[in-house]
């Protein structure tokens, strides 16, 4: 059982009393506060949408390691384009349009951008042993914003209303949007030799 | 197998495939990568309260209502300057009235200058200069309008 001494309780209370404010505010609080130079709520922000950028980072470049390095460059693009920033309740959505330009020239200087044409043709050249390489090419199979969908909503779990906020369109939009990739995505399996996913 | 068991299960191979792990964000080692911009996110405050002190135009220019009340305000303001300016020229006017009604028999001596130089000219109103003048001369007292009104007829 754990021991919670006097000082130790003290110094969390401290440290909640601290931490609160900012963590519970909302947004548009955040954007506010991050525009008039607040790194604190700029901080914030960065902590609650890295895994949406990084998610869509990846869907553009198809690898988890430079997404991470485009969601921080995204970060720092957005900082220097702060005071452009004219809607501040739709920040997410304007993040994610900054992380998509930041992911392509990423993916174009490092020659990675690959179209779902050029994809289909390694897919044919290589040997389809695994499931998972086959789901791969069966993502790399849909368009980008199918794609963005279904990265957003497998990679950290994100809810419809969050993944609403990160690309500015509706709930019902993304559970068609999602019901489409999907539904590609298991008949391109059933052709790969999968019948029944 | 159902359509639910065979959506479950795509869900799960899609899910397994592409979560990695959740990506977390270091704070840290973002503000050692990009300095500049962490700087430059910190100096939005100095600027912002810099640009904050002469903050009544700013406020007036945010909304259409502020920028009416501001507007009417101007005016009112010009209107109330238009008055007190106009006011001591009034007074003067007035004040140069009542001199001329106070003295009456001067104002009837230049009147009566006036017609005698309209109906014989300039040899008239001079005849009629002396003779007011020698009359005002002799009395003391100055004339009375009874026998500033006989003149006029120069």
């Amino acid at each position: 059982m754990q021991v919670y001494n006097s000082e130790r309780w003290a110094g969390d209370v401290q440290k909640l009393e601290k931490e609160e404010p900012v963590l519970q505010k909302p947004d548009l609080t955040l954007v506010e506060r991050a525009c008039n130079g607040d790194a604190d709520s700029f901080t914030e922000l960065c902590r609650r949408y890295y895994p949406a950028m990084v998610a869509i980072a990846h869907s553009v470049i198809g690898d988890r390691h430079l997404a991470e390095d485009a969601a921080q460059q995204t970060f720092a693009k957005a900082v220097r384009k702060l005071p452009q920033l004219k809607n501040k309740d739709k920040f997410a959505a304007w993040l994610a349009a900054i992380c998509r330009n930041v992911a392509l020239d990423l993916a174009r200087s490092r020659g990675m951008h690959q179209t779902a044409d050029d994809l289909s043709m390694i897919a044919a050249k290589t040997h389809k042993s695994d499931i998972t390489d086959i789901v791969k090419e069966a993502i790399n199979e849909l368009s980008a914003p199918a794609r963005e969908v279904i990265f957003l909503r497998y990679y950290d779990g994100m809810t419809y209303e969050q993944i609403s906020a990160v690309l500015g369109i509706s709930e019902q939009a993304i559970n068609g949007r999602l019901r489409r990739a999907k539904k590609k995505m298991a008949n391109y399996l059933r052709h790969s030799g999968f019948g029944e996913v | 197998m159902s359509d639910k068991k065979d959506e479950k299960r795509l869900d799960e191979i899609i899910s397994l495939t592409i979560n990695t792990g959740k990506p977390r964000f270091d704070p840290e080692k973002w503000k050692q990568k990009y300095p500049e911009e962490f700087q430059m996110l910190q100096s939005m405050s100095q600027k912002d309260s810099r640009t904050r002190q002469p903050s009544i135009w700013r406020t007036v220019r945010q909304r259409p209502i502020t920028k009416i009340a501001a507007a009417a305000a101007v005016i009112i303001i010009a209107i109330g300057f238009f008055i007190v300016h106009q006011r001591p020229s009034e007074q003067a006017d007035t004040t140069t009235v009542s001199k001329v009604t106070e003295s009456l028999p001067e104002m009837l001596t230049v009147a009566s200058l006036n017609i005698a130089y309209r109906k014989g000219g300039l040899e008239a109103a001079e005849a009629q200069f002396e003779k007011v003048h020698h009359k005002r001369k002799t009395q003391a007292t100055g004339m009375s309008a009874q026998e500033l009104l006989e003149d006029f007829n120069g």
